[in-house]
């Protein structure tokens, strides 16, 4: 395949012409070129042409997918196709912004998050993007370490290689990764679909927390070469996760899953029963993995739960009963701060600790803030909550005596404290 | 390109290992080295144990770290499927999986040794108070590897294809027209200071490097060696004179008077014990 | 006529002490005066640990600061060589620009490239007052550098008006901070901890991520040592 050159001119279906400025990258199944077209500079796919094995059924589930649209902001979408010619054709897109990292990096710490919050907000955006792509009836097919990004700073994240994308029970012909795909698409047994798409996301999740992948341990290490045998065997005909509570046989290694070891027991017992119950009843049942919506019930109860030391560790209490905790960090003990509940949400006040729109009204936006935990300048061991949302409140302190707190305003933070949020959100403080 | 399936012919390999002037009192040489030859492969091998009071079992260690070192390289050449050298993931892949197959193995052994040997009641005194406590409870101990901690190299040549493992300090040494080191540096690796086998991220601390081609030579040895230079090319100066002697006389010829030199050199230079380990063409 | 009867430039394993002395003004007379007694008497007992150390050749670097600073010797030399300079006092005491010097030569394009595979150095501070110049960035400078990262450090505060705490910024444990309140006090303190870190520094270790042995080492024997010490009951200062 011979690369693109420079002002060489692609043909846009429908469109007029794109012009190649240069070449960016290569993947298994094609090039990348920064384009100019109708002046504007985006990103373009193009296929070697023997990539593609059923190129007229990948051509027409890739227009649907460009006329239906992104599903989510956090996928760099195809926006134009090319006309097919020479056997091949490709597609344009966004250029990746600045400041985006890719997983791999992260995953073998040439890249660091920035914080745990950072992780926490990775992997919330993550599991948002999967939930729209299903509600929109797609599935992923091919989640891997190659085609998503993670903005180190606050966790952004941006999924790219959406060629793969299709309707549920369609299939263009992909068979993923083997250490991210699902064991029944591995032995052959199904196709890539939603429900594989939601096993890859476990373990896209697992590696972001703990740095390891799930099925790796003393078994897996036990060998000199990892053949295409041995893959199968360990990653789709007898998975074994390396902390099945039923099976020790798989445990990671001290001195080689040093990662695994020492952060498996830094998060709270609910988030690794989650990691437990895909990796164990949901490798032979699909019912078992985690929807989206349970992942995303499940980190918004640890978001909420997690504190930031003053040393600038963040560390997270188990539940409302954990008196105190030790900082990971500095080792400073930190007594349970005050909990705000809110429906179903308890939220940890504490200074920096936020509070989101999702929490406080009718919203789906998990990454909005309405409002942050304080520290009263003159007195120091006085803290506030400041409102940062659209709307006022009406705070009742345990005293009887009501206050209005506008936008801007700061609410003392008392047991007792009741706060009206509208639109029937109300929340207590204890 | 399949591994190892190709003959290779007119290499000589030797290794050496000098007790070093530091340790003339105990008689005890804590380095350990090793080679090996058959018609596909050569391997040499060696590694340092740690002089620390807490490793009292390290010349042991760098003994296991050797054996089973030129073993798992041996089945991964033998055993490697089809390696795409375009493919720079799946060759770093292939590495770490041997890394861990190496580490895992040795600290198997050193596991299993200490189970069969438990601590003797002089060896007590040595060990931090709390492994101990961990010890007369459960027979083990979570930093059971440090009691064997030791450092190790190995460099592999094979027919058009050639690499080399390190993990702590020490130094490999290859020849394509003079000899450079070419393995990235440890930081950590610093002074006094090592990284080893039995520390808990030792994975992390594991580098390599491999390319094609055949070289003339490439001699793996332990810091005894090198730290007895001041200057980095006056000790690779002495690696080409070594070259130049296994060439002339063949590494059994060789040997003699490079022991000689070896207990004049820890006593001149670092003290320490010094291994060497070397892989050289001596024909056309 | 050997093989290798031609190789060059065989080299033993290193350590330097450095001695970092502060000879301000408020040190002038009888303070001084026993700095340098002190010095001078341990460097017999430093030359006795150098030939009995199999392990390491022991050299010494001294810098003296007031107004400005001074390196005694351009380079480190060898204890059996080394001649100690009687010092004189006066002046301010620029403890940040040694610092700051003190960071320069801990390089390994500086002091420590002539020293085969050195061993961590020993840095001994020796003050009874408070710096007169910027510090504090000097000493988070020095904090960046591995080779003072992981020499082993102490400092001797002559006198009651020593700002030990100052002086724990530097060692970066208070323990290591000891206290002379009478020459005979500064004399065995200067011995003991010059033959400890001697001792200690020139033997090889396995390095570990969070615990440096060989520094607990080190502070232990201290630690060990400040508790013993006797202080004449006249403070002579």
């Amino acid at each position: 395949m011979i690369d693109l050159k420079r002002n060489e001119r692609i043909q846009i279906k429908n469109g007029s012409k794109a012009e190649v400025i240069q070449k960016i990258g290569e993947g298994g199944q094609g090039a990348v070129y920064k384009v100019h077209y109708a002046r504007e500079d985006y990103a373009m796919k193009l296929y070697f042409p023997r990539a593609i094995k059923k190129k007229n059924e990948f051509y027409s589930n890739l227009e649907n997918n460009i006329v239906n649209g992104s599903p989510n902001e956090s996928f760099l979408w195809p926006l134009y196709i090319t006309e097919m010619k020479n056997g091949t054709f490709g597609y344009l897109m966004r250029l990746r912004p600045a400041g985006y990292e890719d997983f791999s990096k992260i995953l073998t710490a040439k890249v660091q998050m920035n914080s745990d919050m950072a992780i926490i907000n990775a992997a919330l955006h993550l599991v948002n993007a999967f939930k729209d792509l299903h509600s929109k009836g797609y599935s992923y097919q091919d989640l891997n370490d190659g085609n998503f990004f993670i903005n180190p700073e606050n966790g952004d994240v941006l999924i790219c290689d959406n060629d793969n994308v299709a309707p549920y029970g369609q299939n263009v012909g992909v068979d993923g990764k083997s250490r991210y795909i699902a064991p029944e698409v591995v032995t052959g047994k199904s196709r890539p679909n939603v429900h594989t798409d939601r096993f890859s996301l476990a373990v896209v999740l697992f590696m972001l927390f703990f740095r390891g992948h799930p099925f790796e341990g003393a078994k897996t290490a036990s060998h000199c070469c990892l053949t295409e045998q041995l893959e199968k065997e360990y990653y789709g005909v007898h998975p074994l996760f390396c902390y099945d509570p039923k099976d020790e046989s798989n445990r990671p290694v001290r001195g080689i899953h040093n990662n695994v070891i020492r952060l498996w027991n830094m998060y709270p017992r609910y988030i690794q029963d989650a990691f437990i119950k895909v990796f164990t009843a949901g490798i032979k049942d699909v019912n078992e993995r985690l929807t989206e919506r349970e992942w995303t019930n499940i980190l918004l109860r640890y978001r909420n739960s997690t504190i930031k030391c003053s040393c600038g560790c963040y560390n997270t209490f188990e539940d409302e009963t954990q008196a105190k905790l030790t900082c990971a960090d500095c080792g400073t003990e930190i007594n349970r701060p005050l909990v705000l509940t809110i429906n179903k949400n308890k939220i940890f006040l504490y200074p920096e600790t936020r509070l989101y729109t999702y929490q406080i009204e009718d919203s789906q936006d998990l990454f909005q803030e309405a409002g942050m935990v304080i520290i009263n300048k003159a007195n120091k061991s006085l803290w506030g909550l400041k409102n940062l949302s659209k709307r006022g409140w009406i705070v009742e302190y345990s005293s009887g005596e009501q206050k209005s707190v506008p936008y801007g305003g700061v609410l003392f933070l008392l047991k007792g404290t009741k706060i009206f949020f509208g639109n029937e959100y109300s929340g207590e403080i204890n | 390109m399949i591994i190892g399936k190709k003959e290779i012919s007119n290499i000589s390999t030797l290794a050496i290992s000098q007790l070093g002037a530091s340790h003339q009192d105990t008689g005890i040489c804590e380095d350990s080295s090793a080679v090996y030859q058959d018609s596909n492969m050569a391997i040499a091998c060696v590694a340092d144990g740690h002089g620390d009071s807490r490793c009292f079992r390290a010349n042991l260690g760098s003994k296991f770290a050797v054996e089973i070192g030129i073993q798992c390289v041996k089945e991964f050449v033998a055993n490697q499927p089809n390696l795409d050298f375009n493919n720079e993931k799946e060759i770093d892949k292939a590495f770490i999986q041997l890394k861990s197959y190496i580490l895992f193995k040795w600290l198997e052994r050193t596991k299993n040794h200490l189970l069969a040997h438990p601590i003797e009641d002089r060896e007590v005194g040595l060990m931090d108070a709390e492994d101990y406590e961990e010890y007369q409870r459960e027979g083990i101990f979570k930093s059971y590897p440090v009691l064997y901690g030791s450092t190790f190299i190995i460099a592999c040549v094979t027919s058009g294809f050639y690499f080399a493992l390190q993990l702590g300090d020490g130094d490999v040494a290859i020849d394509n027209k003079k000899f450079v080191m070419p393995l990235p540096e440890d930081p950590r690796c610093f002074g006094p200071y090592t990284t080893s086998l039995c520390n808990d991220d030792a994975i992390d601390s594991f580098r390599h490097y491999y390319a094609k081609g055949n070289p003339r030579a490439i001699m793996v040895s332990t810091d005894g060696l090198g730290k007895s230079f001041a200057e980095q090319q006056r000790f690779l100066d002495l690696l080409k004179v070594i070259e130049k002697n296994i060439v002339e006389t063949g590494a059994e010829g060789a040997k003699p008077e490079l022991i000689d030199f070896f207990e004049r050199l820890t006593e001149r230079g670092s003290q320490d014990d010094i291994s060497l380990g070397a892989i050289v063409k001596v024909g056309e | 006529m050997g093989k290798y009867d031609n190789v060059e430039g065989i080299a033993r394993r290193t350590m330097i002490l450095f001695f970092l002395i502060d000879t301000s003004n408020s040190m002038s007379g009888t303070k001084i005066g026993e700095v340098n007694d002190a010095i001078e008497g341990v460097i017999p007992e430093i030359k006795e640990i150098s030939s009995s150390n199999a392990d390491a050749l022991i050299k010494i670097a001294c810098l003296t600061f007031s107004t400005g600073v001074k390196w005694m010797y351009p380079n480190p030399v060898d204890v059996n060589d080394f001649k100690w300079s009687y010092v004189n006092a006066g002046g301010m005491t620029e403890m940040g620009k040694a610092f700051e010097v003190l960071n320069e030569k801990l390089s390994r394009n500086e002091f420590m490239a002539e020293v085969a595979g050195s061993y961590a150095p020993a840095i001994f501070l020796l003050s009874d007052g408070a710096p007169t110049d910027e510090y504090k960035d000097a000493i988070e400078k020095l904090k960046k550098n591995n080779w003072f990262k992981y020499a082993l450090k102490a400092a001797v505060a002559i006198g009651d008006d020593a700002d030990k705490d100052m002086l724990a910024t530097f060692t970066g444990d208070e323990e290591l901070v000891l206290t002379a309140h009478s020459p005979e006090a500064l004399r065995k303190v200067i011995r003991f901890v010059s033959v400890t870190a001697s001792k200690i520094g020139s033997k090889s270790s396995v390095s570990a991520q969070t615990t440096n042995a060989k520094q607990d080492d080190f502070a232990e024997q201290i630690t060990e040592f400040n508790s013993d010490l006797i202080d004449s009951q006249n403070d002579n200062w």
